[in-house]
């Protein structure tokens, strides 16, 4: 008997090992493609965004339910892009430089992706400056820097996977033949910046005015009753971090987390991160800042000046969190 | 102290060098790198270039150069980042869109996701093996006083090799009274090429390949 069940055995421990070894391959083929990954909250979003809009916010839905992008308005003062070519500079950003930002980027998102293949979101934001025009006499950069960006969205598959900040005054950023995006010298900076977009709970996540309005109505358990805009905080806040404001149907009761000093607000703003901030008492009026001058050498110290904020939207903020 | 550490430099540094043929690509060499326990310590995650040796350009050509720096040590110390490329072709490589500027980047210190960082992007026109005198070039970042005790880090650069060497390909014995097709095999040097191809002394073609009558008698061919 034992002569005849030993075949057996090895063809039951052999077809075990092939058996073990195709499921690991399966399991590494799966954790190793650069699938589509969905934000925890956009996947709730949808189903209950519409719990926590009304008023206003309700009425201005779009037939997919969501809420209008952002757009350039107002008094820019210079000519600026459009959202359109935002997106093109942004892929071309991605083609010329991606290289040297690629492993950041994975290490921000959380795996690599597949830069050939990321495609523009449609839903481009414009982040509008807090300041007044950049005065004349320093680098072009701060030009840049202290005025309006576009946030556009990059997607691989149908994961947002990176957030490019493109600069409105980018007129002078030109696409070479290869495709690739063409800086000009001379100074000149400011026209991008990039965070990888990760879809863990808490960080950089997708920029989604839904997702924000959710998070809110869930923790503080109240209503938004206006369209969300995008504010962008006092530099050196990238813009790639900016907060979207939130007016709430009712006051709700925050304490500030340094300080533990309570606060009823009708208006929270609200990080990528999902973290909620309350405007600070005082609102500056200017700010100090330094800035190389065009007639100084390049490896000069930078000059002090002061810059006027013009925004109408809070720009300095105190972080809360919910519960008293 | 505090003041100058409010500020700091990175200067990418390009020079023209003949002198790593055969080098298989690795890692450019850090010179040197500041003290992680200086608390103005500046973090590199990705220097221009990371392999060396770096390949010389075309005519023409114009590559790219990027950093993310990261501030790792009192977060706000640091405003500006600055790049600026040098090669060898000039004291300045002449940016993109206007070659009469040398190529800079200045850019800012920003908090993205509780983190302090800057990136740095050039774009400018090519080095093209022009001066061969300096023998490598630099990646640095410092600040303004440039202390070996302050947050500072250098890599350096190597570059591939630029010297032209030329092979005939075509046949040594040809078939008295045929047509025959000899062309150049070129390593090395910075395209584009010009070619001359002298039989006993006389040029006969200025093209990449010379196609000859072989008569009967020997000749001496050379490109």
């Amino acid at each position: 008997m034992e002569s005849l069940a030993h075949p057996h055995r090895i063809l039951r421990q052999h077809f075990s090992r092939v058996f073990y070894v195709t499921m690991l391959l399966l399991f590494i083929l799966f954790v190793s493609c650069d699938r589509a990954v969905t934000h925890p909250v956009e996947q709730s979003y949808t189903q209950e965004f519409s719990m926590y809009v009304t008023g206003e916010a309700a009425q201005s839905l779009d037939e997919a339910g969501r809420f209008p992008v952002m757009t350039a308005s107002g008094s820019l003062g210079s000519a600026i892009i459009s959202e359109r070519r935002a997106g093109e500079l942004a892929v071309a950003y991605v083609r010329g430089f991606g290289e040297f930002f690629r492993e950041r980027w994975a290490r921000e998102h959380g795996r690599y992706f597949d830069l050939e293949s990321l495609r523009v979101d449609h839903r481009i934001q414009f982040l509008p400056t807090a300041y007044e025009e950049f005065p004349a006499g320093y680098m072009p950069a701060y030009r840049k820097f202290f005025g309006p960006y576009y946030l556009v969205t990059l997607v691989s598959g149908s994961s947002p996977v990176l957030l490019v900040a493109v600069s409105a005054y980018s007129t002078d950023v030109g696409i070479d033949k290869f495709g690739k995006a063409a800086i000009p010298g001379g100074g000149n900076g400011g026209e991008f910046s990039s965070y990888g977009i990760t879809h863990s709970p808490g960080g950089m996540g997708p920029l989604l005015s839904e997702w924000a309005v959710v998070i809110a109505g869930k923790r503080l358990g109240a209503r938004t009753s206006r369209v969300p805009e995008l504010v962008r905080p006092l530099d050196p806040v990238s813009p790639l971090d900016p907060l979207w404001r939130l007016e709430l149907d009712r006051d709700v009761l925050l304490k500030t987390k340094m300080g533990g000093k309570q606060v009823a607000a009708r208006e929270v703003f609200v990080s990528r991160g999902g973290r909620f901030f309350v405007p600070s008492e005082s609102q500056p009026p200017y700010q100090h800042i330094q800035a190389i001058r065009l007639d100084s050498d390049f490896d000069e110290s930078p000059s002090p000046l002061v810059i006027r904020v013009v925004s109408p939207a809070p720009v300095m903020f105190d972080e809360v969190v919910e519960g008293v | 102290m505090k003041v100058y550490a409010r500020y700091f430099v990175i200067l990418v540094v390009a020079f023209v060098v003949s002198a790593c043929d055969g080098v298989t690509p690795n890692k450019c060499q850090v010179v040197k790198s500041s003290d992680r326990s200086n608390p103005y310590d500046l973090d590199f995650a990705m220097m221009f270039p990371a392999n060396c040796p770096v390949p010389l350009g075309s005519v023409g050509e114009y590559k790219r150069a990027g950093a993310t720096v990261y501030d790792r040590g009192q977060q706000g110390d640091f405003f500006d980042a600055r790049g600026e490329v040098y090669t060898s072709d000039g004291m300045f490589a002449p940016n993109a869109l206007d070659p009469r500027l040398p190529a800079r980047h200045v850019t800012r210190f920003q908090s993205v996701g509780g983190q302090w960082q800057a990136e740095l992007l050039v774009h400018y026109q090519a080095a093209t093996g022009g001066n061969p005198w300096h023998d490598s070039g630099r990646f640095r970042a410092f600040n303004t006083t440039d202390r070996s005790d302050d947050a500072h880090a250098e890599i350096r650069i190597t570059y591939s090799d630029a010297d032209l060497r030329v092979a005939t390909v075509g046949p040594i014995n040809p078939h008295r009274n045929t047509l025959t097709t000899w062309s150049a095999a070129i390593s090395g040097g910075v395209a584009p090429f010009e070619y001359r191809w002298h039989r006993d002394g006389t040029l006969v073609s200025t093209a990449s390949s010379y196609t000859g009558h072989v008569g009967t008698t020997d000749f001496l061919l050379s490109a």
